[in-house]
């Protein structure tokens, strides 16, 4: 598979606080509870572009919403910047920081799904037991997190998706193939919204996908406000004449390990037929209201326009994009899996829509519903409440831990590999080699990025490029790494070489 | 074994469907099936009685 990386922030549902909570206070205390070793805190933004523009590779001002919930600053207004956001490098290669008062905890890039789903789930345990540790350490209240994307109250936080896309492909044609996709793909990799609020038609009992209500354009650089379709920032953290990091912000978070697969695997798939030159030729006519009417027909009768005047089904959609991605001459095994998974979703999502709840996250939700409002309907708030348990982290009191519990729900990673990933970086990636750094030079590191890191002893100090994410260049990196035991020598090295 | 040592994710996925197909049918909930009174539909409702509305967060990204 290609590279591909996850990036979720968590929610922090709160209850027994009888002040104002201060969130900046409490994000920054969840990623410090985490109890791994070694971890490098700190990280160097000097080589981060989050407002460059794939359109015009200009800097723009990004918007800030000004509906944002007006936090209390209590405890977080006497702390620094440094303290607040906590960057945090795990041992397995990772990031975990306060992102816009979020505990975030994002996988470096991955080159198999079984990698990228167990780095994904390992966050998912890593921010459980950093729950625990907070409300066992005596501050006032208890919080649970949240894996989901919506407040409930009208705000939405993210869940992105990375995935390095080769430069020379046209930036129109990744626009043109991949809007319609993002607007269909929901069907499989929706994760389900119950009851309604601010960003919702009254009355919306269920929809398809958490993220639909908030997207407002089809195509921008905005992630906070003013959410796109298609994300057009220009952040590589790669080598950028070769690269872009194709930034999708469209996605939900996923508790179905399947759905989470899918997410990632389709999208890949239809990269790679783009890359190799095949188009879908699918125009919408307003992709924008497309993502919301179907997100809000969970009976999925909802037909969209196209450009051309006509109406498609969702379904048909995605299957000229199977269609398609099938047809480009792939080989191994994973790319079986994900074009076997998508083939017999679609047949069930069009035959027999509950028979796929135990994979998709949506259906399994809708289904758990039906059950619950069999002698009488839940009114909103218990909705609500209903919507929340789904993505709890918390196995009591979670509905998909109980699904996963009695059994009806699929698993594709097993809690001890799980954990496993929480210490062990994705191999043969420049994860592994960040991992090295942390775990055998912590503490002559300076600094530390997703492609570089500074080593220093005194006045002498090398920098480690890490522009590629795998190949043979991070593979001789990863074992320079091993076979140094000091990062002097890392420094003596590579002092003689610039004087050689 | 490791995550990392598995030597595909297909063959994972058929070794998942030997040892971890779900125990009991795919869609245990169709209203047609219902146990109104089944052990996980009371958990499900006691977790929603007891849970707290949802905070009001910030948003993000």
């Amino acid at each position: 598979m290609r590279a591909v990386g996850i990036e979720t922030e968590y929610g922090l549902n709160c209850s027994g606080f009888n002040k104002p909570i201060d969130f900046a206070y409490e994000a920054s205390n969840i990623v410090r509870m985490a109890n791994l070793s070694p971890i490098f805190r700190g990280w160097d933004y000097s080589r981060e572009t989050p407002r460059r523009d794939l359109r015009d590779a200009q800097e723009h001002q990004l918007k800030i919403d000004p509906r944002d919930l007006s936090a209390s600053n209590e405890h977080s207004s006497q702390m620094s910047r440094f303290e607040i956001i906590c960057d945090t490098v795990l041992p397995n290669g990772a990031r975990f920081y306060n992102d816009h008062n979020h505990p975030e905890y994002c996988t470096d890039v991955c080159t198999s799904l079984r990698d990228l789903i167990a780095q994904d789930v390992a966050g998912e345990s890593l921010l459980l037991d950093c729950q625990s540790a907070r409300n066992a350490s005596g501050l006032p209240g208890k919080i649970d997190i949240v894996k989901n994307n919506i407040d409930y109250n009208g705000r939405s936080y993210g869940t992105h998706e990375n995935y390095l896309v080769k430069r020379d492909i046209e930036f129109q044609d990744l626009v043109n193939e991949l809007v319609p996709f993002f607007v269909v793909r929901q069907l499989i990799c929706g994760a389900g919204k119950a009851g309604w609020d601010n960003a919702t038609a009254d009355g919306q009992r269920f929809q398809i996908s958490q993220r639909a209500d908030f997207i407002e354009q089809v195509i921008g650089i905005d992630t906070t406000t003013n959410r796109p379709i298609f994300n057009t920032r220009d952040e590589p953290h790669a080598n950028h004449r070769n690269w872009r990091r194709l930034h999708v912000i469209v996605g939900d978070a996923n508790r179905s390990e399947y759905a989470s697969a899918l997410k990632v695997g389709m999208t890949a798939l239809v990269l790679d037929s783009i890359e190799s030159g095949h188009r879908f030729n699918i125009q919408l006519d307003d992709p924008v209201t497309a993502i919301k009417s179907i997100s809000r027909d969970p009976t999925l009768q909802t037909k969209i326009g196209l450009s051309n005047g006509e109406m498609a089904s969702p379904f048909d959609i995605l299957q000229q994009y199977l269609d398609t991605v099938s047809s480009v001459a792939k080989q191994g095994d994973e790319y079986l899996w994900i074009v076997q998974q998508w083939t017999e979703l679609l047949h069930l999502l069009r035959t027999d829509l509950l028979s796929a709840a135990d994979r998709i996250d949506w259906i399994a939700k809708l289904s758990l519903l039906q059950q619950l409002e069999v002698k009488s309907k839940l009114d909103n708030n218990a909705l609500k409440r209903f919507d929340l348990s789904y993505h709890l982290l918390e196995p009591k009191l979670s509905s998909y831990s109980a699904l996963i519990k009695s059994g009806a729900m699929r698993k594709l990673i097993k809690q001890e590999d799980a954990k496993n990933a929480l210490t062990h970086p994705p191999k043969g990636t420049r994860a592994e080699a960040r991992s090295l750094l942390v775990r055998k030079f912590g503490h002559q590191l300076e600094t530390l990025n997703w492609s570089s890191a500074t080593l220093r002893t005194g006045k002498d100090s090398v920098t480690v490029h890490m522009d590629e994410v795998t190949g043979n260049n991070v593979n001789d990196l990863i074992a320079q790494l091993r076979n140094t035991t000091d990062g002097k020598d890392l420094i003596h090295n590579a002092t003689r070489k610039d004087a050689g | 074994m490791s995550a990392y040592e598995t030597p595909s994710f297909c063959s994972v996925s058929k070794v998942m469907l030997e040892t971890e197909i779900p125990s009991k049918p795919s869609s245990p909930t169709k209203p047609s099936e219902i146990d109104e009174d089944s052990e996980l539909d009371e958990h499900l409702r006691e977790i929603i009685r007891k849970l707290p509305d949802p905070t009001p967060q910030p948003g993000g990204e």
